[in-house]
């Protein structure tokens, strides 16, 4: 009798176990699909022609609604080559920059004991409660008065400024958890700091880096705003502001808007699947245990 | 020519005021220890000779040479952190034979001194493996066997066998004690653990609050403690105090009402209230009212050898005495005890010892 009823009650908890795991994946399950929806629909629709697109959005390219017009126009019409390697240029130097400067920040400020520490630390990271477009307009004559305006490096400068904060932020609250020891073992190994720096501490950050690369890289990639302002000229335009020529006034090439944004989605692909795997090595290799 | 010479060192941080002005003179090849409580600058010490933290005033002097401001680097010394301090993404090979690689040392003799030094500790066969794959043990056998490899002139450890469980910790005690032996180098090490400073050093400094106790070998601490502070820190179970009254001559006293008590102490003008300190190991179990004091047992802890027995004087702790395996003592027993008298300890309201008529006989 009494194993019958723990049997029972372990089989029950067990069930229960079961549908809550169960529940949770649904809810994952949901999200992702709720998440990555508009995405599949942009890249099946891109290998539609116009009337496949409005007729049936949802459905799969096939048959006569196949077409890789969209495709052909984006690769032929437009120089989209060129605002495709723009934007990347942009969005990797920014983010070099972003994690090069911020890295060497976060390490001055939780290493090193001066004055104003306290000071230049809140100074450095008080640009994230501050919109950097608030300033757009004053960027926008600084950049005039630099001869900056339609240059790559005009987005560069903006991006990496606008990104330092919040990496600054992270950066140094992971690097005050760093061990002092193996830091001062360098030291007495006869490193200068910036060797240590780059020898000894970099290594130890890298994960940290790729979680801050991943989420400075997609607000560079996505933005219109600065491009815009910046440098909509022919030769400096990104891919978001390329994708636009195929917005008309009257009438939109969808299947060349789809195609280009399709395309544009693979770098930062590309990109995340580099720096994730820079993540997972990271979280592995337990680097900062004792 | 490695002396190592403090003048009047001190630390502070901002207003903190961390060591209050030490001296000492540690010899070539002396192994030193310095003991004390947590807090008390042991650390912020061995550092400054390290040279990783800056000297607020007074002098470093190693070799003859004046070191403030010379780098750690450049201090001809190597050390060996509690936390091991490996680097991670190196392999064991690539961690011992870094600091050469970086002053730019020749290949074949890198390898022959890593090798040399896995040869010592035993690393052989873990070269190739990256710190992640080693256990504790092994890990701060690395880190020793990098300090090793760059030949220094002091060894500076600090905590070095804190992160070990206690069989380990016994085990690398005796290998850093061997090590000594074999290399001769001067050492200094840093602990909070009396036993470890016992057993290894030639020399102990005990610290208390940036100052120095008292400085000497661990006989002389043990027997000829010069004040409260340092009785109760060395030797474990820990000295048991008295508060006592002076009798007669001045070198007898009476605690608890007891019959005198004799201590074989130079007698000199104090204030009191005084203190009278007892090791565990220094006090005979009799028949009650056979000995100077009588009690009750509150506890008796059975380690098979030996056995503490916890006493009840009255007092709100306990006066332990450490007696055979075999005692047949139970809680609630009555028990006397009775004191030698040359092994008595008497403190003054100051906490600064008596000093005692002979010395040990095991100390020069
Ligand atoms: N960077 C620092 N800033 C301020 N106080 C410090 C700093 N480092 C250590 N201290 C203080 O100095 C004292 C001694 O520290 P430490 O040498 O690490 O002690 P120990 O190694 O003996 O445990 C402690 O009270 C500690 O709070
Ligand atoms: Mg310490």
């Amino acid at each position: 009798m009494t194993d019958m009823t723990s049997d029972s009650r372990a089989r029950s908890s067990r069930a229960k176990g079961l549908s809550t795991k169960f529940a949770v994946h649904a809810v994952l399950a949901g999200y992702t699909l709720i998440a990555i929806f508009p995405v599949i629909l942009v890249v099946l629709n891109s290998f539609k022609n116009r009337r496949g697109i409005f007729t049936d959005p949802l459905g799969i390219p096939a048959g006569e609604t196949f077409s890789m017009e969209g495709y052909a126009t984006v690769l032929t019409e437009g120089d989209f080559l060129t605002y495709f390697s723009n934007s990347l240029i942009v969005t990797v130097s920014s983010l070099f920059l972003i994690l090069l400067l911020g890295a060497m920040a976060a390490h001055a400020l939780a290493e090193y004991r001066f004055r104003l520490n306290t000071f230049i630390g809140i100074y450095l990271i008080l640009g994230i409660m501050v919109p950097i477009r608030l300033g757009t307009v004053a960027i926008l004559e600084l950049m005039v008065d630099l001869n900056l305006v339609n240059t790559l490096l005009a987005l560069i400068l903006v991006y990496t400024a606008s990104g330092l904060p919040v990496a600054v932020f992270i950066l140094t609250e992971f690097m005050r958890t760093l061990s002092r020891d193996i830091k001062d073992c360098a030291r007495v190994d006869g490193l200068s700091e910036y060797r240590i720096f780059f020898e000894v501490v970099v290594p130890l950050i890298r994960p940290v880096l790729a979680t801050v690369a991943v989420f400075s890289m997609i607000p560079i990639w996505n933005d219109l705003w600065f491009p815009l302002i910046l440098a909509s000229g022919d030769a400096t335009k990104t891919v978001t502001l390329g994708v636009q020529q195929f917005i008309g006034q009257y009438t939109v090439n969808w299947s060349a808007v789809l195609a280009s944004l399709s395309i544009a989605i693979l770098p930062v692909l590309g990109l995340y699947a580099l720096f994730s795997r820079q993540l997972i090595a990271g979280i592995t290799s337990g680097a900062v245990k004792g | 020519m490695s002396d190592l010479v403090l003048k009047d060192v001190r630390k502070s941080y901002g207003d903190a005021k961390v060591i209050h002005g030490v001296d000492l003179e540690i010899r070539d090849g002396e192994f030193v220890v310095f003991v004390g409580p947590s807090g008390c600058g042991k650390s912020t010490l061995l550092r400054m000779i390290a040279g990783l933290e800056s000297i607020t005033g007074g002098d470093v002097v190693i070799g003859g040479e004046q070191v403030n401001d010379i780098a750690p680097a450049d201090r001809g010394i190597a050390m060996v952190f509690q936390s091991y301090a490996l680097y991670p993404h190196k392999d064991v090979y690539g961690n011992m034979a870094f600091a050469l690689r970086h002053a730019g040392e020749d290949k074949a003799v890198i390898d022959e001194r890593v090798k040399k030094a896995a040869d010592i500790l035993g690393l052989d066969a873990l070269l190739k493996r990256k710190p992640k794959e080693l256990s504790g043990g092994q890990r701060q056998r690395v880190a020793i066997g990098r300090a090793i490899v760059r030949d220094p002139e002091i060894f500076l450890f600090d905590e070095p066998l804190s992160n070990l469980d206690a069989a380990l910790r016994v085990q690398m005690r005796v290998e850093i004690l061997r090590l000594h032996q074999r290399l001769k180098t001067t050492m200094i090490y840093v602990t909070h653990d009396q036993v470890e400073a016992m057993t290894l050093a030639d020399r102990i400094v005990v610290l208390r609050d940036g100052r120095i106790e008292q400085v000497g070998t661990p006989l002389e601490l043990y027997h000829h403690p010069k004040n409260h502070f340092v009785a109760g820190f060395i030797g474990s179970p820990k000295m048991n105090f008295l508060a006592c009254d002076r009798v007669g001559d001045g070198t007898q006293v009476t605690a608890h009402g007891s019959a005198p008590i004799t201590v074989l102490v130079k007698p000199r003008d104090a204030a009191g209230p005084f203190t009278l300190g007892v090791r565990p190991e220094h006090v005979d179990l009799v028949e009650p009212g056979q000995g100077q004091l009588d009690g009750t047992i509150l506890v008796a802890e059975r380690l098979g050898g030996e056995t503490f027995l916890h006493v009840d004087l009255g007092d709100s702790e306990p006066f332990v005495v450490k007696a055979d395996g075999n005692v047949r003592y139970v809680s609630g027993d009555p028990v006397g005890l009775s004191f030698p008298s040359d092994a008595l300890h008497l403190f003054d309201a100051n906490g600064d010892a008596f000093e005692h008529v002979e010395r040990h006989a095991l100390i020069a």
